[in-house]
């Protein structure tokens, strides 16, 4: 905070050589012209017979006491120098002798360098005053400390010049007047020096502020003319309300500015003309008065900045967090573990279509919004992260809104609070991520509709094959309709003739619509619905499905599945389809072997690669001598029925789950093997 | 050899219910049919000698239409072949004209288009079965004739004269004339003109026969 406050000041100085040198020389400049000014007017004004080097305040140190606060310690020789010259401006100017002069001078300059430089130390800057830290060092440190050690230093050096003879008294006035000094107007300077960094709610509305300055006007003019001495005590701190006032509503700066003015109005109140000259201890006891009530509205001052401050930042984050939440479509949820209260950001509820009282801040209440599938998993992710096993809890879930419709979330959260190593506390956030998730769906749909398409062209002949097929039954349908046609329009109908033919017209037409039907699940054009399979299951269900075939062939089935497969992920119909299809095609292989004893051979192991590798062996004619890849071919079909497609299509279903799927001859005579390979995570 | 024409025609089909309508649809016709399911099944009853034409599908299990009509082309069996496909490409309809298909027809077919493809078919048979009648007639005939008788015609028809003949042969024309009678009367032919065409004839079908 401090090394933000001070970055103008800082900026100020060091951006660039020529600019840096210009504001150097303009700072100095200033500086020296106020300490001028305003040790010239101390000397003149509050010149005091008694003590004729003492005055009530004493800008100049303040000037050079924020001047060091604010300047790079390179800088100080400068401001140094040119103080030096202008001491001896002045001292010219006041006919102050030489040597006299060089002595205050070198107490009066060990008071800001003693202060500023255990500032700057300590880490303060400009800032200083806007947190009660950096107020509470600037009154010990420049207020008090300071002043005590250069008073001593100046009342030893004075003393032993002989210029002073009571060397505890010039030391304790010298002390109250520069801890006045800095009090009333350090802070001001300070404010006004970073003019350009107020925060808004610090700038004070000027109105208010004339007519504090009135009403502190009147009071003091009021309480001037109380001449009873018994009052002069209470008096004293008739200021108080204006200088409270002041700290609320304007700060260090407005306060610093009060206490100037009513020092004056004090001193001036005193110093009446034609009165004699005020009692240095009426001085003394209204400085310390002012002294006694400012530091702890100082320290006020800074407690409300900084509280002002936090304020502003809490404003500023819940803004920033508002923002994010709405835009992001972000929430909030803190999560007690022990007794699974959870708050629930309200933003959250309403995004599934809920005001906030309509869901209770308990898990009970806010799990039954997670979609029932998704619940285990979610679970699953925060025990690996209560455990340890994972640095954050985050999980990808879906949601039910009320409308019954499903949203996805992601959840992120860390543990917050344990309590003897068990989690206690867990606070994170639910992001919806519904249109990245549509998103990435559309994304997965047009790529599995672009590989459909891409098969399709691939195999062009598969239409031919259809419309082959599908033209058989039509053509019938159209020869026998004809005949009968012909049989009805002879002379004398052949009735018998013409039932037969349109017996076999609906025989025909009914198996064309059966072709259609079976034809047109292998066109469906919907996704591979891919969850985790096991391969063993498929295969039995496959045998299930083929029993009566396997029968009716009398096939002895030999199945050898490895228990340790692992799951993949896929579609199970579809890969079901293709066992199917290895089982029938090998049913009829063996059948064309009449002699043979027909022995169809199932197995499934893990492959090299951790995915799943099935084998489909027959004991079948085989391939005799052609190209195994042949059959693969659309329209190639050894079987008197069917379409030859089935197991071209078996090889697409493999490859859409990225698997691979071929055929290799068993020795001369003994049949074929159909290999299946499916990798274990699939991208299909 | 067959002696009278007798057309039957052949379906081969590897569709059942193809096979059945389209012999219900010859049948309503009144033209006589024999079906087949295969190339083969087909192969062992053509091997007796057949007459008729072939309704023939392309795409078949085993050996294909294509396949069938080439194994025919190369047993000298020269059936009309009426090609039948559910589905035509140009490359498979150039093949199958290029080998002598006379029609392709694509499933379903019109019955129409089908019986007149039959009728041409038939038509195109019961021409070159009475071309190859006479064939075996005028060869009968020939076969009757001597060696010499032989020579003499092949260079009668040549349009020499006996003279020149009589040199060629190293002989006298007066038995050149004798031979030539005798040539004339077997062969049955009335004039040279006619005895030409026979030669002609005769030297052409010797590849048929």
């Amino acid at each position: 905070m401090d090394l933000a406050i001070s970055r103008p000041a800082a900026a100020w100085f060091d951006r660039g050589t020529a600019i840096a040198h210009r504001r150097v020389l303009a700072w100095i400049a200033l500086l020296s012209l106020a300490y001028y000014a305003t040790a010239v007017i101390g000397y003149m004004r509050l010149m005091m017979p008694v003590l004729p080097t003492m005055a009530v305040l004493w800008p100049p140190n303040v000037l050079l006491f924020v001047a060091f606060l604010l300047t790079p310690l390179r800088l100080w020789p400068i401001v140094i120098f040119f103080a030096l010259l202008t001491q001896l401006a002045v001292a010219a100017t006041m006919a102050i002798p030489f040597t006299r002069s060089l002595a205050m001078f070198t107490g009066n300059l060990s008071q800001p360098m003693i202060a500023a430089g255990l500032l700057r130390q300590l880490g303060y800057r400009e800032g200083l005053l806007d947190t009660l830290r950096g107020a509470m060092a600037f009154i010990l440190v420049a207020a008090l400390g300071a002043p005590a050690i250069a008073s001593l230093v100046s009342a030893a050096t004075l003393s032993a010049s002989g210029w002073i003879t009571d060397a505890w008294m010039f030391w304790r006035m010298r002390l109250v007047t520069n801890v006045l000094s800095t009090i009333v107007l350090a802070p001001p300077l300070l404010t006004f020096l970073r003019w350009r960094s107020w925060p808004r709610p610090l700038a004070p509305p000027a109105a208010e502020f004339l007519i504090l300055l009135t009403s502190l006007t009147a009071t003091e003019r009021l309480v001037s003319n109380v001449s009873a001495p018994m009052m002069a005590a209470p008096l004293l701190f008739a200021p108080l309300p204006f200088l409270l006032w002041a700290a609320i509503r304007f700060g260090q700066a407005g306060l610093g500015i009060v206490l100037c003015f009513t020092m004056l109005f004090r001193y001036f109140a005193q110093t009446h003309p034609g009165q004699a000259l005020p009692e240095p201890d009426a001085i003394f006891a209204t400085q310390l008065t002012l002294i006694a009530m400012s530091l702890p509205l100082i320290v006020l001052a800074a407690l409300l900045a900084e509280r002002r401050t936090a304020e502003e930042a809490l404003r500023t984050g819940h803004k920033r967090y508002g923002l994010a939440t709405v835009a992001g479509s972000v929430g909030v949820w803190d999560w007690n573990l022990v007794t699974n209260d959870i708050y629930v950001d309200p933003s959250l509820k309403s995004l599934l279509g809920y005001a906030d009282h309509e869901i209770p801040n308990h898990l009970d209440h806010w799990g039954k919004c997670v979609h029932p599938d998704d619940g285990g998993k979610v679970m699953a992710a925060a025990h690996a992260h209560f455990e340890g096993r994972s640095p954050a809890f985050e999980a990808a879930h879906r949601m039910v809104h009320r409308d019954g419709s499903t949203r996805w979330f992601l959840a992120r959260g860390v543990i917050v609070e344990r309590v003897d190593g068990r989690p206690v506390r867990m606070i994170g956030t639910d992001t919806d991520i519904t249109a990245q998730k549509h998103a990435e769906q559309a994304l997965q749909d047009a790529k599995a509709e672009l590989a459909r398409l891409t098969r399709l062209s691939d195999m062009g002949g598969l239409t031919a094959a259809i419309a082959h097929e599908v033209n058989q039954p039509l053509c019938a349908i159209v020869a026998n309709a004809s005949a009968a046609l012909r049989w009805l329009g002879s002379d004398r109908p052949d009735l018998p003739q013409v039932r037969e033919a349109l017996t076999d017209v609906v025989y025909d037409g009914k198996r064309a619509s059966e072709l259609i039907r079976r034809t047109r699940g292998l066109f469906e054009r919907r996704a591979l619905d891919r969850r985790p399979v096991d391969v063993n299951g498929v295969v039995l269900s496959a045998l299930g499905l083929t029993n009566g075939a396997l029968d009716a062939g009398r096939v002895s089935v030999k199945v050898a599945l490895d228990p340790a497969l692992p799951t993949v992920r896929a579609d199970q119909l579809q890969l079901q389809q293709v066992f199917c299809n290895l089982v029938i095609n090998a049913v009829e292989a063996m059948a064309r072997v009449p002699a043979s004893e027909p022995v169809l051979r199932i197995e499934t192991a893990r492959s090299d690669d951790g995915g799943v590798y099935a084998t489909v062996v027959d004991s079948g004619e085989g391939f005799g001598g052609d190209d195994p890849e042949r059959v693969f071919r659309p329209l190639v079909t050894t079987r008197p029925e069917g379409m030859g497609i089935g197991l071209s299509m078996s090889r697409i279903i493999v490859e859409m789950h990225g698997g691979r799927l071929w055929a290799t001859p068993n020795a001369p005579g003994a049949g074929a093997t159909f290999h299946i390979a499916l990798p274990l995570d699939i991208h299909g | 050899m067959a002696e009278s024409f007798t057309p039957i025609v052949f379906v081969v089909d590897d569709d059942p219910s193809v096979r059945t309508a389209v012999k219900r649809l010859l049948a309503s016709v009144g033209l006589p049919c024999e079906t087949f399911s295969t190339a083969a099944e087909f192969l062992v009853r053509s091997a007796d000698g057949v007459s008729g034409c072939l309704v023939l599908d392309v795409r078949m299990p085993g050996a294909s239409g294509l396949d069938l009509q080439r194994v025919l082309n190369q047993e000298g069996t020269d059936l009309p072949v009426i090609f039948v496909t559910a589905h035509a490409d140009v490359p498979l309809t150039v093949r199958a004209m290029k080998a002598g298909a006379l029609e392709v027809l694509t499933k379903p077919f019109d019955d129409q288009a089908l019986l007149d493809a039959v009728y041409h078919a038939l038509e195109q048979e019961r021409v070159r079965s009475h071309d190859r009648e006479e064939l075996h007639r005028l060869r009968d005939r020939f076969d009757t004739l001597t060696g010499r008788e032989r020579e003499v015609m092949a260079l009668v028809v040549t349009g020499m004269l006996n003279k020149q003949i009589a040199a060629e042969l190293g002989t006298v024309e007066k038995t050149i004339k004798v031979h030539r009678a005798q040539v004339m009367h077997k062969m049955q032919a009335d004039s040279l003109a006619e005895l030409v065409r026979m030669a002609d004839r005769l030297s052409q079908g010797s590849r048929l026969l």
